[in-house]
């Protein structure tokens, strides 16, 4: 039985290719030789735990809301409306309100992968709505945004995410501005972002 | 001048003839011993051997292929485990020796990023010209797995299995089942292993098989690219 197994072991792993060697005869003393060792790893990536975009119930009036919580490393949260005021075109003085309640998505790459961001309204308001994403702990910089019924103005939609070990965090934060009350009609909405990863 | 050779010619046979031991009447045998003495020193070869089936016309024949331990491509997968063969170096000896394996791991060849890698040695059933296959059953000896010296390779974690490739699963999980011991490794070390093989007692022609195992461990634990490592057989007296 063993020797049938290890015929079988020969067997199976006899099919394979060809690499580098070398042999070696002499005197004792010692002498050596080696087998190069070969394998290829393509690139390979991973979207891990999403979490969605939270607005939280808007008061409806005239103005910029946010969800947003993304923390500087010093632990204070950076209002995002400072950044979506002028995609949306208008003062940073419209802001009405926030909910804590940015989403986030984690990565995990195994070479330098291009990250993409977009937005389906299907569902959504017709007010003008932005998000950002950016990673953790440097809400400040936002490295591709998308968007419903707002030009972005040539604002970047991806970014590229530098190989790095570990899974990498990054956060979305959005914005909502209501230009008129009446504008939106007082319901529950909701769209879809999808993030995708490409080499 | 002539005559002064002639004569000192004829001293040295004179006095040269007093070594030799034997003295009889010449009509008589005569017989004397004397040594003949030589060394052989202590000499051996090792090679790698690749032992493949191939085509030849309608039927397939065993042949050598190029050496060497080829895993192939891994897509990237956290985990993925495979095994592989070398398949076997040939040792021929007029002496009995040790013979030491020693492994490196799978290393990116840019970033120097290591694969989870480790090796197990065997030595064969023994060495045979390679013969036709006759429903691919008569398998050369060199490539039998016969006694197993041992796992050897660099410190650190073993390869994962968790999500390798197919057959490799079966026949490890086979080789189990038929009571060989589970023979994918899986302790970690905190120093590197070499694997010393003690068999060749004695001279002759020996082969040893080199199984490798290697894996990914998270995804980006290792880069995408190309990776090489390398088995050194090292025979010492």
């Amino acid at each position: 039985m063993k020797k049938f197994a290890g015929l079988a072991l020969a067997l199976v792993l006899v099919l394979a290719l060809a690499g580098a060697s070398s042999a070696a005869d002499g005197k004792l003393g010692t002498i050596s030789a080696d087998i190069n060792v070969l394998a290829t790893i393509g690139p390979y990536a991973k979207i891990d735990t999403v979490s969605p975009v939270q607005f939280g119930e808007l008061l409806g009036k005239v103005g910029i809301y946010t969800a947003n919580g993304l923390e500087e490393p010093t632990g204070t949260a950076e209002q995002f409306y400072h950044r979506a005021a002028p995609v949306f075109g208008v003062s940073p003085d419209l802001y009405v309100g926030n909910n804590d309640g940015y989403g986030w998505f984690a990565i995990e790459t195994n070479c330098d992968v291009i990250v993409s961001i977009s937005f389906a309204n299907a569902g959504w308001l017709t007010s003008p709505t932005v998000f950002g994403v950016a990673k953790f702990g440097e809400p400040s910089t936002v490295l591709a945004w998308a968007s419903s019924n707002q030009d972005l103005g040539g604002r970047p939609t991806s970014f590229t995410h530098t190989y790095m070990k570990g899974v990498q965090k990054y956060g979305i934060d959005g914005a909502i501005y209501i230009r008129s009350i009446s504008e939106q009609e007082a319901k529950a909405y909701s769209g879809t972002l999808t993030v995708t990863v490409s080499k | 001048m002539k005559r002064t050779v002639f004569l000192m010619l004829c001293m040295v046979l004179a006095f040269s003839s007093g070594v030799l031991a034997a003295e009889k009447n010449p009509t008589e045998t005569l017989s004397e011993t004397l040594g003949a003495y030589v060394s052989v020193g202590p000499y051996a070869k090792i090679e790698p051997q690749r032992v493949v089936v191939k085509k030849d016309c309608w039927w397939y024949a065993w042949t050598e292929d190029d050496p060497g331990m080829d895993f192939g491509f891994y897509d990237g997968k956290a985990g993925y485990g495979k095994a592989a063969d070398s398949n076997c170096f040939i040792l021929e000896t007029n002496t009995g020796v040790t013979v030491t394996f020693k492994g490196e791991s799978l290393t990116h060849t840019e970033y120097g990023d290591k694969m989870l890698t480790r090796y197990s040695a065997w030595l064969s059933r023994g060495v045979d010209d390679l013969p036709e296959p006759y429903l691919f059953v008569n398998i050369p000896k060199q490539i039998q797995p016969y006694k197993e010296i041992g796992f050897f390779g660099e410190a650190g974690k073993a390869p994962r299995k968790d999500s390798g490739g197919f057959i490799e699963q079966i026949l490890f999980e086979v080789l189990e089942l038929l009571g060989l011991g589970n023979r994918w490794p899986t302790e970690y070390w905190n120093e590197e292993h070499v694997a010393i093989s003690n068999h060749v007692n004695q001279k002759g022609i020996y082969a040893f098989q080199v199984f490798g195992f290697a894996s990914t461990d998270e995804i980006s634990s290792q880069r995408a690219g190309t990776y090489e490592g390398k088995i050194i057989v090292t025979v010492s007296k």
